[in-house]
């Protein structure tokens, strides 16, 4: 059923108080390799309707919010829609929280998203995103196992019952390949996924070229020594990841839920604070991030919002629901986050003997608990005298036991919904190794 | 009661045209239809949801054989009115253009011809349990209850969020020589309390899975209490001492073990790929004598205990290792063309809108002979490991990294009470295997956690085993 036809439906029901719907429409292209042999190719061309209904009603006093959210698949007859409708309509009566309005229009000032990927086709920019990592498979003791591609258009539109009706075009790639070397003994290999919002054919390249050298590298590594507790620095996406425990607790749910302590106008980064100081800002049209958005899931207009500010809360962030409960203006859910550079360069920060770990099996951040770890599949170890690869074993620690004292590389890195330092030093971080 | 979609029933005449449209073009025609429901449900101290489970879908997806491969197209919009434009983007956008065909950096993969076997069927699953009408209040009221219950048992509960998910699947496959369809419904349900000292938050996981899903809430029931207190020992909880100890896993980490660190590199098409580590083990040697493992839809009754698999191959039941000794992988049907092998019914999709991979369904070890009383008993120091946290695979490499939210401390054979948390096991794949010389007799499956490989393509597994006792790096 076309989507129109919905909102006559809706528009005529008085069992409830408001509705939004969500409409996506997805063009797809994607290739499967193994080494450069093309497996497989595919393409979909998708539409999703979500529908919300909700329901307004006092309880003991206390005015309450019921909403239910339902599929609408576009195959259903109207009789399947009413009865979805009808559905999520009884659910609303039980699935409620504390009041909060539906948001209102506003007028939009921005109605694209930047990204040269709208420059050509959908197939060409797969072919060229091929050919910018087949550029780098170019070695004698190395090469590219397997490799997906994935190139999305999605165009989305946002309805509600109170007159919102935005629209935004949108692309989203992926990239994951895996790098295998052999130095006459064990072949080893790396896993790499990469999301992006724009083509930059050159970055790409590089970035495979790196994964080749971290690949040469773990092919001569030794075995991670059992340092105890050492001085650890964290390289890549693993920063990326734990610097995302301060987005999440500067979250407005988290804070109602009681899960973050985090109050504005104090140190969200613990007491007398001798390391970098944080500085963190949402950035909802991050250059080359999949993530750039204009107006959030409910309708909220986004911009840029400083959150923390040397290490101090500046202000929460949150959706309109959390936003309302906090008593604070709804930011809406943005998604890329930037983070300002520290005092020191990798240069300087390398001086003393350190573990840094560039890749791990699958570093974890516990955005609730603040622990954080991960099996170390390549890092560096310098002594004081020599470098060596090593891998194998595992690094752990408790992000507030240590915020104190850590300490930002001057040196940035983008990675998709991330800009931000590329390094993050810590002095004494739990090394289990052999 | 269980039963077949109606949508995809209505729809079966006009799959069938497409294939046999398709057909004059392509010599290999198959079409995969999904209709899947469901509700999630989700309580919590500040409130409820109720949603369409994220399962939920309604869908197609054809593969056709063209130059020596196979393609794919995905759609979710077909009458019989839009027909011929679907037949027309199923040619536009499979075709492998001149461009990639003639780009310098790639080649096209040869395929054989994929030869089935001619199957009908219809298969439904547990066709006596209703649960096509969901009780909504008698649902959300016994999750209250247990919520508001569980939040008077500690001052220290800042918040507990009860969950409950039902879901129905309906599937059809229809190729040149084969139509079948099948619905299952499986359920699970969560419990998750999370406790604060001071700035010192703390949470724990229990979750449980079955094919009839109104039976799930009484076992959350009976479970709360117990979830709040390994939740609030966590708040006392210390580092573990990097080191290698003796250790006791408990099911569910002995089912992380079987998943993450040995059952995705059995999957095959990381044989293809050369990808996997296993494929030099074949018929050796990679654990203790003690050591069966099982993977299949049919190996257990659990959240991926189907009919036949998104491509149409029937369930079965695999024994991947069998005394120690590693038999076979597990295989989707493009992989096992490569291998000149039989595909095993592992080849699933996250949706119809994705590929599908070798995966697995539901992996366990066999029970053994041992006492869990005597298996800590045998223990001078080590821990106790539960709570199954997290996992990622090493296919090719065989290094393993799972997690445990609890260790427990064990000294001269009883257990003293003491926490460490989290816990992470490193090391060598064959080593912990092959380092098991105990193993409980009974055999425990969880259904509540989602696949990934790599870092997307979540689908339904379930894993488990009995407790084991092992060697291992812990840090």
């Amino acid at each position: 059923m076309k989507i129109d036809r919905i909102i006559d439906i809706l528009n005529k029901r008085i069992d409830i108080n408001g509705w939004k719907l969500k409409q996506t429409n997805r063009e797809t292209y994607e290739q499967y390799y193994i080494k450069r042999d093309l497996e497989m190719n595919r393409a979909k061309n998708i539409e999703d309707i979500y529908l919300t209904v909700y329901k307004d009603f006092y309880e003991e006093g206390s005015q309450f919010k019921g909403s239910s959210t339902t599929t609408i698949h576009p195959t259903m007859t109207k009789s399947e829609v009413i009865k979805a409708i009808d559905e999520a309509t009884y659910a609303s009566r039980y699935a409620k929280v504390e009041y909060y309005p539906l948001v209102k229009p506003e007028h939009l000032d921005k109605k694209e998203l930047a990204s040269n990927f709208k420059d050509k086709s959908l197939e060409e920019y797969l072919s060229l995103m091929v050919e910018a990592i087949f550029k780098a498979d170019d070695y004698k003791k190395g090469l590219i196992n397997s490799t997906e591609v994935f190139l999305s258009k999605i165009n989305t539109r946002l309805i509600n019952s109170l007159g919102i009706d935005y629209s935004v075009e949108k692309y989203m790639a992926e990239v994951e390949f895996i790098t295998n070397w052999n130095e006459d003994k064990e072949e080893i290999e790396l896993f790499r996924h990469i999301d992006m919002g724009e083509f930059d054919g050159d970055k790409l390249t590089k970035e495979v070229q790196e994964m080749f050298e971290m690949s040469k590298a773990r092919a001569l590594s030794k075995p991670t020594p059992a340092l105890g507790v050492h001085r650890v620095i964290l390289t890549g996406e693993s920063v990326k990841q734990l610097l995302k425990y301060y987005y999440s607790q500067s979250n407005a749910a988290f804070v109602y839920e009681k899960y973050s302590n985090a109050s504005i106008g104090k140190s969200i980064q613990g007491e007398k604070i001798i390391g970098d100081k944080i500085n963190m800002t949402l950035k909802p049209h991050l250059k080359g991030s999949s993530f750039q958005s204009i107006f959030d899931n409910d309708g909220v207009i986004l911009k840029d919002i400083n959150i923390i500010k040397d290490g101090i809360l500046n202000q929460y962030w949150g959706n309109q629901r959390y936003s309302y409960y906090l008593k604070m203006e709804p930011t809406g859910e943005i998604n890329n986050y930037e983070v300002t550079h520290g005092m020191h360069s990798i240069e300087k920060l390398k001086e003393t003997p350190y573990l840094e770990v560039v890749s791990f099996s699958s570093f974890q951040m516990d955005e609730f608990t603040g622990d954080f770890g991960g099996e170390i599949r390549l890092g560096w170890y310098y002594d004081g005298n020599k470098t060596i690869p090593v891998s194998g074993g595992s690094i752990s620690g408790n992000i507030k036991e240590k915020q104190n004292e850590l300490y930002l590389s001057k040196e940035m890195i983008s990675i998709n919904d991330y800009f931000g330092p590329k390094h993050i030093v810590f002095n004494d971080i739990v090394v289990a190794g052999n | 009661m269980v039963m077949t979609s109606n949508y995809l029933t209505q729809q079966k005449s006009i799959i069938k045209e497409l294939v046999d449209r398709l057909s004059i073009k392509y010599k290999f025609v198959s079409i995969l239809g999904v209709d899947t429901t469901g509700k999630s449900f989700r309580v919590s101290r500040s409130g409820t949801s109720i949603e369409d489970s994220m399962w939920t879908e309604r869908g197609f997806v054809v593969r056709v054989y063209q130059d020596n491969m196979y393609s794919e197209y995905a759609f979710n919009e077909i009458t019989h009115e839009n027909l011929d434009q679907i037949e027309q983007e199923i040619i536009i956008k499979t075709n492998i253009s001149e461009k990639i065909k003639n780009n310098s950096f790639v080649r096209l993969t040869k395929y054989a011809l994929l030869e089935e076997e001619e199957i009908n069927g219809s298969f439904v699953k547990n066709k006596d349990i209703n649960t096509d009408v969901l009780d909504l209040q008698l649902i959300v009221d016994k999750l209250n209850q247990i919520k508001d219950n569980a939040l008077k048992k500690s001052e220290l509960l800042v918040n507990i969020i009860v969950g409950f998910e039902q879901v129905n699947i309906s599937k059809i496959y229809i190729s040149n020589k084969k139509n079948l369809e099948q619905s299952y419904s499986w359920g699970t349900s969560t419990v998750v309390p999370v406790v604060r000292k001071g700035d010192n938050n703390k949470y724990f996981y229990e979750g449980f899975s079955s094919l009839n899903p109104m039976e799930l809430l009484d076992q959350v029931e009976l479970a709360y209490e117990d979830v709040i207190d390994k939740a609030t020992a966590l708040l006392d909880a210390k580092r573990v001492t990097p080191g290698v100890y003796d250790v006791i896993c408990a099911p569910d980490i002995t089912g992380l073990i079987a998943h993450e660190a040995f059952g995705h590199g059995v999957e095959m098409d990381m044989f293809v790929k050369n990808r996997a580590k296993a494929v030099e083990y074949l018929d050796k040697a990679v654990a203790s004598t003690l050591v069966t493992m099982h993977d299949g839809a049919k190996s257990a009754e659990e959240v991926s205990s189907y009919f036949f698999d998104d491509e149409g191959t029937l369930a079965q039941d695999t024994i991947v290792i069998d005394k120690g000794i590693l038999k076979t992988g597990i295989s989707d049907v493009i992989s096992a063309l490569r291998l000149n092998t039989k595909p095993t019914g592992n080849g699933k999709r996250q949706s119809y809108d994705r590929k599908a991979y070798s995966r697995m369904t539901n992996t366990f070890f066999d029970g053994g002979k041992d006492k869990v009383s005597d298996m800590i008993k045998s223990i001078e120091f080590g821990y106790l490991l539960t709570g199954m946290m997290s996992g990622m695979e090493d296919p090719k490499n065989w290094g393993i990294q799972c997690v445990a939210m609890i260790g427990e401390e064990i000294k001269d054979g009883k257990l003293t009470g003491n926490i460490v948390t989290p816990v992470i096991m490193t090391g060598y794949v064959p080593d912990l295997l092959k380092s098991i010389t105990m193993m409980s007799e009974k055999v425990e499956l969880f259904g509540t956690g989602v696949c990934g490989k790599g870092h997307k393509e979540l689908v339904k597994a379930s894993d488990g085993g009995p407790y084991i006792k092992a060697k291992v790096r812990l840090g």
